[in-house]
């Protein structure tokens, strides 16, 4: 008599996607923010004198230069450990933290226009605009499921060609 | 116009980043919950495409089990042919070897009647058996 197969038993079914899988694309606004404000926070702490423009005087005014300079490098220290380690609750932290003091330099740099301290009203534009795109990274997903889900089926398929 | 912001700047700032950190703040949440809402999409859809593989293997299963039973069932038949052949090979040999032992002629003539009997058969629903020898 033949000997029948038993059936093969359904997988367990488990969820395709990692939990902490972080975007690369956010990786990378994360790791550039960081290095932004590290870089800038390291300037302010070492080469004060960088900072002798008339269009910061508002800024300066309103608390000095060390304290800017460790809100950077704090905000630069968040953003790149959150790139770093794939933390999305840092990620978060970092990116608020970024975009809350790239609106206050852009805020101080656009009140400098109007006082006529300003050397040129490019910098509160590009500070505003990095502002608001922080802003807007602060309401997008940091991770995304689809990419992890998008990135198996392709090494699947690939595994089968 | 110039306007002499002088010793205002620390409010303005202040209040700046009390109204940024709301925002900010707000608009994480915002991020999460649609992260959330993503990550459950995502859940079910992976479920589902886990539920089409498990088909799939089961379709292959029962395919595979369908073309042994029909394998075992050709084999079968084949057996039973054979030895259906075989017998009435036997019978054949039987029936010559009675002809020409039996002493009345009604007798001979049934031998041969089942004789012609046993070949027509032979031929009509045994044709592909291989010859036996008794």
């Amino acid at each position: 008599m033949t000997q029948l197969e038993s059936h093969p038993r359904a997988p367990e079914t488990t969820i395709l996607m990692r939990a902490n899988d972080m975007t690369a694309r956010a990786r990378w606004y994360l790791a550039i923010a960081g290095v932004r404000h590290l870089l800038v926070g390291g300037f302010a702490l070492t080469l004060p004198v960088s900072f002798k423009s008339t269009s910061f005087i508002p800024i300066l005014e309103a608390a000095p230069l060390w304290f800017w300079s460790i809100f950077s490098l704090g905000a630069g220290i968040a953003c790149t450990a959150a790139a770093a380690a794939r933390s999305e609750p840092l990620a978060r932290l970092g990116m608020a933290w970024s975009a809350v003091l790239t609106l206050l330099i852009g805020v101080g740099l656009l009140m400098s226009v109007f006082t006529g301290q300003s050397s040129s009203p490019t910098g509160p534009i590009i500070w505003l605009a990095v502002a608001l795109k922080d802003f807007v990274v602060c309401a997008q997903p940091i991770r995304s499921p689809f990419e992890g889900l998008t990135e198996q089926l392709a090494r699947k398929k690939q595994a089968s060609t | 116009m110039q306007l002499d912001w002088t010793g205002w700047s620390q409010f303005i700032l202040a209040l700046v980043a009390v109204g940024g950190a709301i925002g900010a703040h707000f608009l994480n949440r915002r991020g999460q919950v649609t992260q959330g809402m993503q990550q459950t999409a995502a859940n079910e859809l992976a479920t589902r495409a886990q539920g089409f593989d498990e088909m799939e293997a089961v379709v292959e299963w029962q395919a595979k089990q369908i073309e042994k039973l029909e394998a075992k069932a050709d084999k079968d038949s084949l057996a039973q042919a054979r030895r259906c052949r075989t017998t009435l090979d036997h019978f054949m040999v039987s029936f010559i070897t009675l002809i020409g032992q039996v002493g009345t002629e009604e007798a001979r003539r049934s031998a041969e009647k089942a004789l012609t009997e046993a070949e027509v058969h032979l031929a009509e629903d045994h044709p592909d058996t291989p010859e036996t020898t008794p």
